[in-house]
């Protein structure tokens, strides 16, 4: 049982660490959100391992929440993209790069 | 009979009276999106923003009245009304009012879906409110979402810009990475205290010890709360724009349309701040906590108001300009923060209590003063199409002196150190940062001080520009040309004026009488109805 927990944060940590790499490192849109999406999955997966650990049920509940907001995050974001591409044809994004000082 | 008693049981017992700003703001919302399917392009864009800007202004009226019950959880213990949250709500719905205001002649030049715009401006606010008032960690984290979505929207509304679809990515891209922190935040505190309720937070840090399901206790293990605590802040952090964690913003309030950047400004931060204060208040009683975050605080206090000021020196954009301003003058108000988390650490019981408040109330003071600052420079900017290169201003009072002395008495306020005494900006610095020193936090206050009076350099180098530079050929074009790119409307230029007119009233109006906002809130306290 403590080994479960333990592994599951650990490999909780890990995702989340490959997550934040990831945005740091890609430079493509898509993957740069997936990696987003990974980090998300990280807290999700730390939320239900200690949810079962210590037995409440609350803790899956509010994942399901998270789950949604996430959902409507990827809406939001792909559309973005979207208008994104349509500016420039691509979505490398250090190439769309007007902003600056 | 059963079943009605089993339904009985699962639905929450909350008093519709309470919850009345809310179910206004819902239906306002909903609202705007019928109307705007029932009625033709023109007819929703003349009629839109009636519908949104009522909804706001009924749901100010709703706070005022007070409905809620004040000082006490209500709703399933969901939320909590406080002279912060509830003097923050107001403000909120202030600022979306101003974009409501401003929208229309940015819906009709840049052919803006006008549905979409003025429902979302509702739902910012919505999104914003229930942030400040909730209790409840994951709560705060979904109004957070609805907020932070509908700004990624408005931001890049305006789909034939590049620029605004480059800033909306961006800010997309890391507000996503910082509601990650965020949320893995809120798992760890989660699985230290078993309980996403701010009130049963204190209270089991208060015992230090757990109550686990099969009964008996376990002892609290403090490291999983300072991490918590640490994710948790990192992702507030980008929401409030504070150093190191700033980097989206100049570019956002660049490439976003202004009445967004006016959200994005006051709006959110208010919210955030709200958020950030009840969390602290819920933690700060355990003193193995303070220590520590004492120091993550002040760190990130230090480097905005740094880092900010510095960065604003060297700005030649307007919009770019007030980002880095923002991103000091947030600084200011994480300096109270982290007093607010020392305070358990120096006073006890009553006089905790008392000092406590004061330092809330110096945030909220100067969190509504900075949203009138602000709301007051970009508003001018917007009129006058200055929202570019600030070479733009030169000799601006000569063309349009009312103008030039409106964005002198924004700039005059945004330094606030030693210049002019009855402003808000003024008002509000000095209890800022007469918190701090009463408290031992002499250096740092000092560290504040001399920023302000670097900050003095770059909003005083845009009066200078207004007043003592000579107009130029080349300025006169560089803002006719902009006002050509950012056509006016005539009946929402006049009401801007009107709100521009009134933010200056309210400059001094704080900044004589900055109690005059306590007695609202206490007048809301007392509830006009109840």
């Amino acid at each position: 049982m403590q080994e479960i927990f333990v592994s599951n944060l650990v490999l909780s940590a890990l995702l989340f660490t490959i997550g934040i790499l990831g945005v740091m490192w890609k430079r493509n849109a898509i993957s740069l959100f997936m990696s987003v999406e990974l980090m998300l999955n990280a807290a999700n997966l730390a939320f239900v391992s200690f949810a079962y650990q210590m037995g409440l049920l609350s803790g899956g509940i509010l994942v399901l929440f998270i789950m949604t907001v996430a959902a409507a995050e990827a809406g939001v974001g792909l559309a973005i993209f979207i208008s994104m591409f349509r500016a420039k044809r691509h979505i490398r994004v250090d190439e769309h790069d007007m902003l600056h000082g | 009979m059963t079943t009605l008693a089993l339904i009985q049981a699962y639905v929450p017992n909350i008093h519709p009276a309470h919850i009345m700003p809310f179910l206004v703001m819902l239906v306002g919302a909903i609202l705007c999106l019928i109307f705007d399917a029932m009625s033709d392009k023109q007819g929703s864009r003349d009629l839109l923003p009636w519908v949104a800007g009522s909804t706001l202004v009924a749901t100010i009226m709703s706070l005022l009245i007070g409905f809620m019950p004040y000082n006490r959880l209500f709703a399933e213990e969901t939320f909590r009304a406080d002279t912060f949250s509830v003097l923050g709500s107001i403000t909120i719905m202030l600022a979306c009012l101003l974009a409501v205001i401003m929208g229309p002649a940015l819906v009709s030049r840049r052919n803006i879906p006008s549905g979409e715009f003025y429902t979302l401006i509702v739902f910012v606010a919505f999104g914003g409110m229930t942030m400040a008032l909730s209790n409840e960690l994951l709560t705060a984290f979904i109004a957070l979402e609805i907020m932070s979505l509908s700004l990624y929207v408005l931001t890049g509304i305006d789909r034939r810009s590049s620029r605004a679809s480059e800033a909306a990515f961006k800010y997309f891209i890391l507000g996503a990475f910082a509601s990650a922190f965020l949320v893995l935040g809120i798992g760890f505190i989660f699985g230290a205290t078993h309980t996403t309720h701010l009130h049963e937070i204190a209270a089991v840090l208060g015992e230090g010890s757990v109550d686990l399901v099969n009964g008996g206790a376990a002892a609290l293990n403090p490291i999983w709360i300072f991490v918590g605590f640490a994710l948790l802040f990192v992702g507030m952090c980008f929401k409030l724009s504070l150093a190191p964690f700033h980097m989206w913003a100049p570019d956002v309030y660049e490439g976003a349309n202004t009445p967004t950047v006016v959200m994005i400004a006051t709006s959110s931060k208010i919210a955030a701040f709200a958020l950030m204060v009840h969390i602290v208040a819920a933690l700060a009683r355990w003193d193995l906590f303070a220590e520590g975050a004492t120091y993550l605080v002040g760190f990130v206090a230090l480097v905005s108001m740094i880092w900010g000021n510095l960065g604003a020196l060297v700005q030649s954009n307007f919009k770019r300009m007030m980002a880095y301003s923002s991103v000091a003058q947030t600084g200011y108000m994480a300096l109270a923060l982290m007093v607010l988390i020392a305070l358990p650490g120096q006073l006890e019981g009553a006089k905790l209590a008392a000092a406590e408040e004061a330092i809330k109330n110096a945030i909220v003071l100067y969190l509504v003063g900075y949203t009138v600052m602000s709301a007051l420079a970009l508003g001018i900017a917007w009129l006058i199409g200055g929202e570019g290169h600030m070479a733009g201003y030169r000799g601006l009072v000569f063309r349009n002196p009312i103008a030039a002395t409106g964005m002198a008495v924004a700039m005059f306020s945004l330094v606030g150190i030693g210049f002019t005494p009855p402003t808000i900006g003024f008002m509000g610095k000095f209890y800022l940062f007469k918190e701090a020193v009463q408290y031992n936090f002499t250096a740092l206050a000092a560290i504040a001080v001399v920023t302000s009076v670097i900050s003095a350099f770059y909003y005083l180098n845009l009066v200078v520009t207004m007043f003592m530079r000579e107009e130029t050929e080349e300025a006169g074009v560089r803002l006719a040309c902009m006002r050509e790119q950012t056509f006016r409307l005539a009946s929402s230029d006049a009401l801007t004026r009107v709100a521009m007119a009134s933010c200056t009233a309210l400059i001094f109006l704080l900044g004589f009488f900055p109690n005059s906002l306590f007695l609202i809130a206490d007048a809301i306290k007392e509830g006009f109805l109840r």
